[in-house]
């Protein structure tokens, strides 16, 4: 029992959070200028979960991939500083709450939204990039079909437009280049057959299973051969974690500001002063206090 | 039919303008200052709508050397609107400054077409990044000039704080933009990591007040290494890096 006290006290420790956010910024700004110069190594993880990365690349190039073993060691240690800090506070503001007013109450409980929202964020990222499937390079001619693995589905691409810039188009260079592609696949499973289209920055979205363009033939006018495309199929289980932690983080940060600058504005102080000294001061076993400058 | 070099001609009125005003500044002639401010940041305004206008639904996804000039300009326009004449003049030796990089350095215009620049998403996220980076930098310059006065002023905290938040607000658009175009929140190169390292700074500045010892005057500093951060990672490559300016030719502003 002490030594969970004890535990929880030091994952509590503002400079160990801050320490934390410092250490990821070098390591992600080291990483950066070390990715320059492996673009490929890193260009893999788009292809493989994180431990299929890990196994056949990370642990083979630890020249150029040790900082980002090491960033991911850090991340997971600061979602614990997180929850644990965050944890503290919202209890000590659920006491503080009574007599706080709506408005007040709201601005004492966006920190803890605006912290469950980046936990949320990075438990999403981990989920999407160690479960779930990801297959790229799947080839899909116009009247072609292919499966799904894993599962009933077939898919089969009806259609595919090309549109070309034409001659003397406002971009230099592109006489007869592609500048759109639209197609039109049929999902056929259990239910019937469901047409759905699909563009570059489009996707389809259907029973759990997502599926974009990730390139496409032809690419000028002219070409005799069948046009087909080149198709990413996934199945993302962590993107819905991601979207409500995108969307708690981007709520609770609008409420912040706004709240602060409400309050401000009618006593009359800058809001500054409240921001910093209403974001919780996670020391375990404190009650918060507002600091009134 | 509008040519594809209106916009940075435009820019090029813009930045002569943004030079009276500086000069006028430096001679004493405020009002006069102030009004060549407004009129520069309207015709920037004009050259930035419709640059995005003529390629239209694609992105102009490099232009922020051409669009920090007018961020900053309509920072000092709020600033001088709360009265804070003073403070807001004195930014305009750094619009002159970035206006310049953008005219002699840049390597042009309009980027590389690329399918991938044709999603709301990508609007979006470029447009917040260029006005959180101009809002992160302002904020920088005004907290460490307040430094040098001796002054305590809230100001400058209260416009990193709004371009934090328009930072978090590009970080998402750019997560939905990759997912749409790439199937994978995250873009696996080095823009990416810097920029999130950039986005940790930040965060640990805005914790920094857990910790005891760290006044407004060694904030400033830290807000100075941010800015230089965003500068170094984040605009040079945009302009292709320090380098010796070319021959000041239009045609490398038309797309290639």
């Amino acid at each position: 029992m002490n030594f969970i006290r004890t535990s929880w006290r030091f994952l509590g420790n503002a400079s160990l959070s801050l320490w934390l956010i410092y250490a990821l910024f070098a390591e992600f700004l080291i990483g950066s200028i070390i990715m320059r110069h492996h673009p490929s190594l890193f260009h893999a993880l788009k292809d493989m979960t994180l431990q299929q990365w890990v196994v056949l690349y990370g642990a083979n190039s630890l020249r150029a991939t040790w900082w980002f073993l090491g960033a991911l060691i850090l991340l997971f240690l600061l979602a614990l500083t997180t929850t644990v800090c965050g944890t503290d506070k919202l209890i000590a503001t659920i006491g503080a709450l009574r007599g706080s007013g709506l408005w007040r109450g709201l601005l004492k409980l966006s920190p803890s939204i605006i912290h469950l929202g980046f936990l949320l964020l990075l438990l999403g990222q981990l989920v999407s990039h160690t479960v779930g499937i990801n297959l790229h390079g799947n080839i899909l001619a116009t009247s072609g079909t292919i499966t799904v693995p894993g599962s009933r589905m077939k898919i089969t691409l009806k259609e595919l437009k090309v549109d070309f810039f034409g001659k003397g188009a406002r971009f230099l260079g592109m006489d007869g280049s592609p500048r759109d592609c639209t197609g039109v696949l049929s999902i056929i499973d259990a239910q019937g057959h469901h047409d759905r289209v699909i563009s570059i920055n489009r996707p389809v979205w259907y029973k759990g299973w997502s599926f974009f363009i990730e390139d496409f033939y032809p690419k000028s006018r002219g070409v005799t051969r069948s046009p087909f495309i080149n198709m990413v199929i996934r199945k993302d289980p962590g993107i819905r974690l991601m979207m409500g932690g995108a969307i708690l983080f981007g709520l609770g940060l609008i409420m912040h500001l706004l709240l602060v600058t409400r309050f401000h504005i009618n006593r009359g102080h800058s809001p500054v002063n409240v921001f910093i000294t209403t974001v919780p001061s996670p020391v375990s076993h404190k009650r918060h206090h507002i600091r009134q400058e | 039919m509008i040519s594809l070099r209106f916009p940075i001609e435009t820019f090029y009125i813009a930045s002569l303008i943004y030079g009276i005003a500086l000069l006028c500044y430096l001679l004493k002639l405020k009002r006069l200052s102030v009004l060549c401010l407004v009129t520069a940041f309207t015709v920037n305004m004009i050259s930035e709508i419709s640059g995005r206008y003529l390629i239209w639904p694609y992105c102009n996804m490099f232009s922020e050397p051409f669009f920090l000039p007018l961020c900053l300009a309509g920072i000092c326009l709020i600033l001088i609107i709360l009265k804070r004449d003073e403070q807001a003049l004195s930014m305009v030796f750094m619009i002159v400054l970035f206006s310049c990089m953008a005219i002699f350095f840049s390597e042009g215009y309009y980027p590389p077409f690329t399918l991938m620049s044709k999603s709301i998403y990508a609007h979006l996220f470029h447009l917040f990044v260029f006005i959180a980076h101009g809002s992160l930098i302002a904020g920088a310059y005004l907290a460490i000039h307040s430094v040098f006065k001796k002054k305590r002023d809230d100001i400058p905290y209260q416009i990193i704080i709004w371009g934090f938040a328009v930072l978090c607000g590009a970080g998402l658009f750019g997560m939905v933009w990759s997912y749409m175009g790439r199937s994978d929140v995250i873009s696996w190169n080095h823009y990416y990591f810097h920029s999130i390292a950039i986005w940790f700074y930040y965060v640990g500045f805005f914790h920094l007040h857990l910790i005891r010892g760290w006044d407004q005057k060694r904030k400033a500093w830290i807000l100075l290494g941010g800015a230089f951060l965003i500068f170094w990672f984040d605009y040079l490559p945009q302009i292709g890096g320090l380098h010796i300016p070319g021959v000041l030719n239009a045609r490398l502003y038309e797309l290639y």
